[in-house]
């Protein structure tokens, strides 16, 4: 790619700004902007509700040349808003005034230890991708999302550091115009704890917040039984 | 009686026809049958703050009629995930309330097939019937559609869960006795 191209970050969490899905995506981003790209950033949720805000999401598609999604994976596949911004878009692909190509890519996070929960997910990002007519350039699934908790990945130590040299080969390969490797996909992949560990944390950790809030002996209430 | 949920997520006035095979087929099974037209539906999106599981659990601190529909869900013997094929996936319109179903499973994690899980909070849970319906047939588009069902039916603990596509190449006939052969799989 040359130096004049734009790369458009959407991001796919009701948290915005302080979402793990922005911390993945600013962090790809500042790497790409080393190459000399511009960017932009885009937040979905507050895009889709009213006419104006959806019109900037077209405009925010229509003048860049590569797209990246970031989201956490809800119920097995992408967040309610962020499905609606991929409907809208496709609904007005026709209508982009820039005939320019566009490069797309996703990156999935989820709360399970497994980045292999997301592979739905990620599919469907790679149909819709093809459904506008942009070009699929790849896919990064992360697991245990949680332990970056929507602070910056540079902040986080060693633990994130294949999720970093995941992220640092994928801006390479999109600065070359090049699909992510397989290397990356695996880098970012892999779990920054044992599964067994991130399970007993997580329930500690559930716990200690409901005590917080006075609640940890409604844990397990059922207000919905007939 | 056995009760039946139909969550309609379709975007616009299309394949009524189906729709009103499946209700029939279910009464004539006596299903007691509530359908939801989920796009005229105030459904706020779900926050990711976790509240319903750490603050008041088991009911989202959005009081609008998402809450209503994950009672619903929790209390019906079936439920039908009735959707446009979008991307393989489902619409917006049906996610928005399944992104709001959160409250009605545990923060606790747990092993399922070898993968993390959340635990279930409630003991009896409805089977799922997804419905999809494609324009024409996508073998893509199909097989992402019924890996998603099945990724459902784990996290959601449905005892029984099927999918089935509709494109206009199905004939009416074909598609109700496909239907009615998943019914008795759910009623088991």
């Amino acid at each position: 790619m040359s130096n004049e191209k734009k790369a458009l970050l959407l991001i796919g969490s009701p948290k915005g700004e302080n979402s793990t899905s922005a911390s993945i995506g600013n962090y790809l981003i500042s790497k790409l902007k080393e190459f000399g790209m511009t960017s932009e950033i885009g937040f979905v949720h507050r895009l889709v509700n009213r006419e104006e805000k959806r019109q900037d999401l077209f405009r925010m598609i229509d003048s860049a040349d590569l797209i990246i999604l970031s989201f956490p994976l809800y119920v097995d596949s992408l967040p309610a808003p962020v499905i609606k911004a991929m409907e809208l878009i496709n609904e007005e692909k026709d209508k982009l005034k820039s005939k320019k190509s566009k490069n797309f890519i996703a990156i999935a996070n989820s709360g399970f230890p497994e980045a292999s929960q997301s592979t739905v997910a990620l599919q469907i990002c790679r149909v819709f991708s093809k459904d506008c007519g942009f070009v699929w350039k790849g896919g990064l699934a992360l697991g245990g999302g949680a332990a970056i908790h929507g602070t910056p990945l540079q902040e986080r130590g060693g633990m994130v550091r294949n999720v970093i040299k995941g992220l640092n080969i994928s801006a390479n390969a999109l600065r070359d115009n090049k699909d992510i490797p397989q290397e990356a996909i695996d880098l970012f992949s892999k779990k920054f704890i044992p599964s067994s560990l991130y399970k007993m944390f997580g329930n500690f950790g559930w716990k200690l917040q409901a005590r917080r809030y006075g609640v940890k002996k409604n844990l397990k209430d059922k207000p919905y039984s007939v | 009686m056995m009760k039946a949920l139909i969550l309609d997520g379709r975007l616009k006035n299309d394949f009524d026809m189906i729709q009103s095979l499946i209700i029939e087929e279910l009464e004539r099974n006596e299903f007691e049958v509530e359908s939801i037209l989920l796009r005229e539906a105030k459904v706020a999106a779900c926050q990711g703050c976790f509240d319903c599981w750490i603050k008041t659990p088991g009911k989202c601190k959005t009081d609008d009629y998402g809450r209503e529909v994950a009672k619903k869900m929790v209390q019906s013997n079936l439920v039908i995930h009735f959707t446009p094929i979008t991307f393989g996936g489902y619409s917006s319109e049906l996610k928005k309330v399944l992104d709001r179903f959160i409250p009605t499973i545990l923060p606790f994690f747990t092993k399922r097939n070898g993968e993390t899980h959340h635990r279930y909070r409630y003991e009896k849970r409805g089977s799922i019937i997804a419905l999809g319906v494609l324009e024409k047939p996508n073998e893509e588009k199909e097989s992402i559609f019924k890996e998603l069902v099945y990724r459902n039916s784990l996290n959601m603990g449905a005892p029984v869960h099927e999918s089935i596509i509709y494109t206009k190449k199905l004939s009416k006939n074909d598609f109700i006795s496909e239907f009615a052969n998943l019914l008795k799989k759910v009623e088991g």
